[in-house]
């Protein structure tokens, strides 16, 4: 009797983890995002709509900042200071970088269940190059896949080129 | 202008190194860095990310390689091989490569004991004690919507007598959302009038200029720039109870954040002998009189018997049509010899290119501005290094080009719209506003300054007396060149880049004082 009852828990264990990770896992949205980078700061309002828009227990927000010298004390007054309603984490030994090939700030990094990147890139376009801002933005871009995904659509994977703060690459760095 | 010596030595040196060193931080990039960028990317400045050290210029490296290879920054819009104009904020070609080999080299620190030192940055005036201090009435807070904002605000100067202009410094209350401001002063009411009318409001929003009248346009601010002087004998005059106006540009800020800026006036110590007048032209009409002539009167055209405009001509109605590239030719005809100190050129979103020139009755060019990539955000008013005669019989010219099509990223209107003249984001403008003087023997050679006090200083060893010491080192440095390795900054008392025949005028004028 008692084994029935193990192999039960057993087995609703099992397909509660199994439905967790399969089913319940959320999109993650990543915002790689620098303290001092103008364009990333320019894009906290953008930002904070979309999150007010889309955010779901499917659909998960997350800040972060690759830049050398971040601590949780500058990421965490950023936070503050521009209202962010979204975890951030710091990324100074740029894992998260390399795992999601960031080269930029703001860029979005959007990954499926399975952490495969459905979007890369601008968050929509508002700059055309450094300095020079649309006064009529034509291209939503983070927005049709979030809308998409809201439809319970996965788009196929799609890159646009990111304007902003480049990332500084530690790779090649020589530290003396 | 380089000594023969100095040459030689300098292809010695080239050929005595075997190969080219790898930059560091400490021997090459500091100063490059400090001298170039400091200024502005500290805390509380416009520049957002600070540099002001080894970690914090590391920490941007590939983006300041980027920003640099580009011309992105130092931000400076004329061309500075088609005329020279004070306070010019470029790197040469030799430091940009430094920047990008050192980046490239995985960017080392170097020597730090090599470290170049960080420029004073004046905490209050650049000029010294100025004599009346102009202050915004109360603190004005921007929508913080990453829209920019243009307000105008009005500052009764109280004055009882008309007083002599030296100098005048704005300065930013709040240097991280102040981009830009233009001054001027309005003596009919005007603009006072304009700010009752938003009494919800402090100052009033406009987009093309002051929205008033103006006698006297001022020189304005733009970061990292430092405040005009105008020469010995040479000045404007503020008008009694006239009223200055600012028109000050908000950068784009996600935060409603408020500034106070004030302007610091310097008055003439010795009277002036030649008052700075202006030229204008805002042509709409063929004849291109029907707006010029409003501007030149409310600039004062009677100063120096009249305007030295014989006539203005355009080659086409001022119409910009949609989905176009459009190109106007402006000629001005100078009837009588003039000295140009200054020159602002005012477009504003569809404007792409800029070029203005003089050519005398003989056929003989002066090239006075080119900006290649027009950008409304950094409009300035650039002062000629040195006075630029116009003789009699002279024209100038102007090609502007505007860019009324879907592929001009900040065009107001999407679809595109036929556009003319007007006040508003989305109308259009082709004006230009020069301060001249009339000519005298010997303008030419009149170097234009920046700064005082401080700034320029012959003083070069630091002990309190210029002498002929100074004059040594003046002479030892003389035809060195930015980015040149033994290039000092406070040799070269134009900023220019040069330490040459003009700097030596400034020199010269400065030991015989």
């Amino acid at each position: 009797m008692h084994k029935v009852i193990a192999k039960i828990f057993w087995i609703a264990a099992a397909l509660f983890l199994l439905s967790g990770t399969g089913l319940c896992t959320p999109y993650k949205i990543y915002i790689f995002m620098g303290e001092t980078c103008p364009v990333s700061r320019h894009y906290t309002l953008t930002l904070k709509k979309l999150h007010t828009e889309y955010a779901s227990e499917k659909l998960e927000f997350i800040g972060i900042f690759p830049n050398r010298l971040s601590t949780p004390a500058t990421i965490a007054a950023f936070k503050e200071k521009y209202a962010l309603p979204f975890t951030c984490i710091g990324d100074s030994t740029h894992t998260w970088v390399n795992r999601l090939g960031a080269t930029i700030t703001p860029e979005v990094v959007v990954a499926d269940t399975s952490n495969t990147a459905i979007y890369r890139g601008r968050i929509d376009n508002t700059f055309a190059d450094l300095g020079k801002r649309r006064r009529v933005i034509t291209e939503r871009d983070l927005a049709n896949v979030l809308n998409s995904l809201k439809d319970e659509k996965t788009p196929a994977f799609r890159q646009t080129q990111a304007i902003g703060c480049i990332i500084t690459s530690w790779q090649n760095a020589k530290q003396e | 202008m380089r000594p023969l010596s100095l040459s030689i030595l300098a292809i010695l040196l080239a050929f005595a190194s075997p190969r080219a060193e790898t930059p560091t931080f400490g021997k090459d990039v500091s100063s490059i860095i400090y001298n170039n960028c400091t200024s502005c990317h500290r805390d509380g400045e416009i520049g957002p990310m600070p540099l002001t050290n080894y970690s914090e210029i590391a920490a941007y490296a590939d983006m300041i390689k980027y920003v640099t290879e580009t011309q992105y920054m130092p931000p400076w819009k004329p061309d500075y091989n088609y005329s020279q104009h004070i306070g010019a904020r470029t790197l040469t070609k030799t430091e940009i490569n430094t920047i990008s080999n050192w980046v490239n080299a995985g960017f080392p620190q170097g020597d730090i004991a090599l470290e170049a030192p960080m420029p004073e940055f004046p905490t209050g005036s650049v000029l010294g004690t100025p004599d009346l201090v102009l202050t915004m009435a109360e603190p004005f807070t921007i929508r913080g919507d990453n829209v920019d904002q243009y307000q105008v605000f009005v500052i009764p100067t109280h004055l009882t007598e008309d007083r002599e202009i030296e100098a005048v410094e704005f300065r930013p209350g709040n240097r991280r959302i102040v981009h830009h401001a233009l001054i001027g002063a309005d003596i009919t009411g005007t603009a006072r009038q304009r700010d009752l009318e938003t009494p919800e409001e402090y100052g009033y929003e406009s987009f093309g200029a002051f929205g008033a009248p103006t006698t006297v346009v001022l020189p304005g601010y733009t970061p990292g720039a430092k405040p005009s002087i105008y020469p010995k004998g040479v000045g404007h005059i503020l008008p009694k109870n006239s009223d200055l106006l600012i028109q000050v540009h908000y950068a784009p800020w996600p935060l409603a954040e408020s500034d106070q800026s004030s302007i610091n006036i310097f008055f003439k110590k010795e009277p002036i002998e030649r008052e700075v007048g202006f030229i204008s032209f805002a042509p709409l009409t063929t004849d291109g009189e029907t707006l010029s002539r409003i501007f030149r009167v409310l600039l004062g055209e009677e100063r120096h018997g009249g305007t030295p405009v014989e006539k203005i001509r355009i080659d086409k109605l001022f119409v910009i049509p949609k989905d176009q590239i459009t190109t106007f030719r402006t000629t001005l005809f100078i009837d009588r010899d003039i000295s140009l100190l200054s020159i602002y050129p005012h477009m504003h979103l569809l404007g792409k290119y800029w070029e203005v020139y003089a050519t005398d009755p003989q056929g003989n060019r002066t090239n006075l501005l080119r900006i290649e990539d027009w950008d409304f955000n950094w409009q300035g008013n650039y002062t000629f290094t040195q006075y630029q005669k116009i003789a009699a019989g002279s024209q100038i010219h102007a090609i502007t080009t505007y860019d009324n099509t879907t592929n001009n990223p900040v065009n107001p209107n999407y679809p595109p719209r036929n556009l003319t003249w007007g006040d508003k984001t989305t109308d259009e403008m082709l004006l230009v506003v020069m301060e001249y003087i009339p000519y005298r023997q010997g303008d030419e050679n009149i170097a234009l300054t920046v700064g005082r006090g401080g700034e320029i200083s012959i003083d070069f060893n630091g002990n309190g007396q210029r002498d002929f010491a100074d004059f040594l080192l003046f002479i030892q440095n003389f035809g060195l060149n930015r980015g040149d390795t033994s290039y000092q900054r406070h040799f070269d008392l134009n900023g220019d880049g040069h330490i040459n025949f003009t700097d030596f005028i400034i020199f010269a004028n400065q030991y015989a004082e």
